[in-house]
């Protein structure tokens, strides 16, 4: 692909009218392999996919010029959904979702300038965000089937990130404040455990 | 007319973001040779530091280089530096003229290292004056002062400032983000008439305050502005790509590889500087926020 864009270095984001003179104009290959198996009858229905990728940038300004991974570049990528019908009116099924990290430019080092400890940076998007993997788990149990009966509705319990997996979405490194010449990085992530129940109601 | 009503009853969870210690591991960098150096036209002796860069997570002091051989020159006299302590190198007492070039050269472990950098005129302060914002609507009992300039900026383009502030003989604005520092972009050629160019927390009156004005080149102007990119003023993932601050201080015969040269700076500047005392509060300019 010819014509891609990215961030130069130091790129200037917030409020700047003139944003497009941030970006370095250079060219970018992406390879990607998808595989797919589903099954559609009986009780237990689901499937599973998987999905191999490979996303590159060379852009003259940027990373000396040399090939690096672009910021969306995930090598693996899987996706695994289940559906259990226990008897007529319950329903159990589940979700497993899971992608490597995401390029990013960590430091590698540090020196000392102006009494601050100033980061030295690796190549552009040289590290990973650790990998991202979650569980979701739903029960359903539908109301009961009665002839003329114009309400119907079900009741569903689910659970979100079930076993509660700090996915990252930042990592924060920083000069501590209590210790000038301590260095730390931290991870910030969103959503925890999150259980939650419904009542859907179709007429 | 399906699913009109679909969600009644949910649990509402309030999404807070959490944040704990992350536990990597990071590749052990390149070590490379960290320059920290300036000469001013002031008659002293002038310092140029240096040090090593260490790993990410190797938490202590930078480790000092000793035994290197520096020297700075204008092009007709050279002065050289001595090591007066662990990586500490000083000048005999003397003074740089501004509008020559000086050349930094340092010479360490057979290897030369060399910098060039251009002393800039630095026009005279005529005065400073005091000032405050009031904030007693907010309740907020503010005793910072605001430094005000007063000086004529010089009629030639692209120059460029910084200002140190010194309390009773101490400085206060000794790491890097606590100093102002401009381009004359929108002043230049103008009068600098109280131009806010710092301020001091907790002043008393007759407290002593020394401004320093000091005209530093565009390049230094541009690497304080990436230092601080990279530290106080990353925006984390709101903010541009990270990237490595452009020092002024290469690796000759190294055919042009720029990724060993030394980090930091090698720094050539006029300074003028003005005392006053702090005033009584009634003296002290009320400032608007706009």
């Amino acid at each position: 692909m010819e014509n891609q864009i990215d961030f130069k270095d130091f790129a200037d984001l917030m409020l700047n009218a003139e944003y497009e003179s941030e970006f370095r104009i250079g060219d970018a290959w992406s390879y990607c392999a998808e595989f797919f198996i589903r099954k559609q009858q009986g009780n237990f229905t689901g499937w599973i996919s998987y999905t191999l990728a490979k996303a590159e940038r060379k852009i003259p300004e940027i990373n000396d010029g040399k090939i690096y991974s672009s910021s969306y570049d995930r090598p693996h990528s899987i996706s695994i959904v289940g559906s259990y019908d226990l008897g007529k009116r319950w329903n159990i099924s589940a979700t497993w979702v899971y992608a490597s990290g995401t390029p990013v430019t960590f430091p590698t080092g540090r020196y000392e300038q102006g009494n601050k400890i100033i980061p030295i940076y690796s190549e552009r998007n040289g590290y990973r965000m650790p990998d991202y993997h979650r569980m979701d788990l739903s029960i359903t149990l539908k109301g009961k089937e009665k002839p003329n009966k114009r309400l119907k509705s079900d009741l569903n319990i689910s659970v979100y990130n079930l076993y509660n997996r700090h996915n990252a979405w930042m990592i924060n490194f920083s000069q501590d404040e209590d210790d000038p010449t301590v260095t730390k990085a931290d991870l910030v992530y969103v959503f925890p455990i999150i259980p939650s129940l419904t009542w859907n109601f179709h007429f | 007319m399906k699913n009109i009503l679909y969600t009644i009853l949910t649990f509402i969870l309030i999404l807070s973001s959490c944040t704990e210690p992350y536990d990597t591991e990071l590749e052990s960098g390149f070590v490379r040779l960290v320059v920290q150096g300036s000469i001013s036209d002031e008659l002293k002796i002038h310092q140029v530091i240096l040090s090593k860069s260490a790993d990410y997570f190797s938490n202590e002091p930078a480790p000092k280089v000793s035994g290197a051989n520096i020297s700075i020159s204008d092009g007709e006299n050279s002065f050289n530096l001595t090591e007066i302590s662990d990586g500490i190198y000083e000048t005999d007492s003397i003074a740089g003229v501004p509008g020559k070039t000086y050349t930094l050269t340092i010479v360490s472990d057979g290897i030369t290292y060399e910098s060039q950098c251009y002393m800039n005129y630095c026009p005279p302060i005529d005065s400073i004056n005091f000032g405050y914002y009031d904030l007693s609507q907010y309740d907020i009992v503010d005793s910072s002062a605001y430094i005000l300039l007063n000086a004529m900026e010089p009629e030639t383009p692209d120059n460029f400032y910084m200002w140190n502030i010194y309390r009773n003989g101490v400085l206060e604005t000794d790491t890097i983000n606590e100093v102002y520092f401009s381009d004359d972009v929108f002043i230049n050629g103008y009068y600098m008439y109280d131009a806010e160019v710092g301020w001091v927390r907790n002043v008393a009156i007759d407290d002593t305050i020394t401004l320093e004005m000091l005209a530093i080149t565009e390049e230094y102007f541009n690497y304080i502005y990436q230092l601080l990119s990279v530290t106080d003023w990353n925006m984390g993932p709101f903010g541009g790509p990270p990237a490595n601050p452009d020092g002024n201080i290469i690796e000759i015969n190294d055919n042009g590889n720029d990724n060993d040269d030394p980090l930091g700076f090698f720094l050539a500047y006029s300074i003028y500087r003005i005392t006053d005392t702090i005033p009584k509060k009634d003296e002290w300019i009320e400032l608007e926020w706009f």
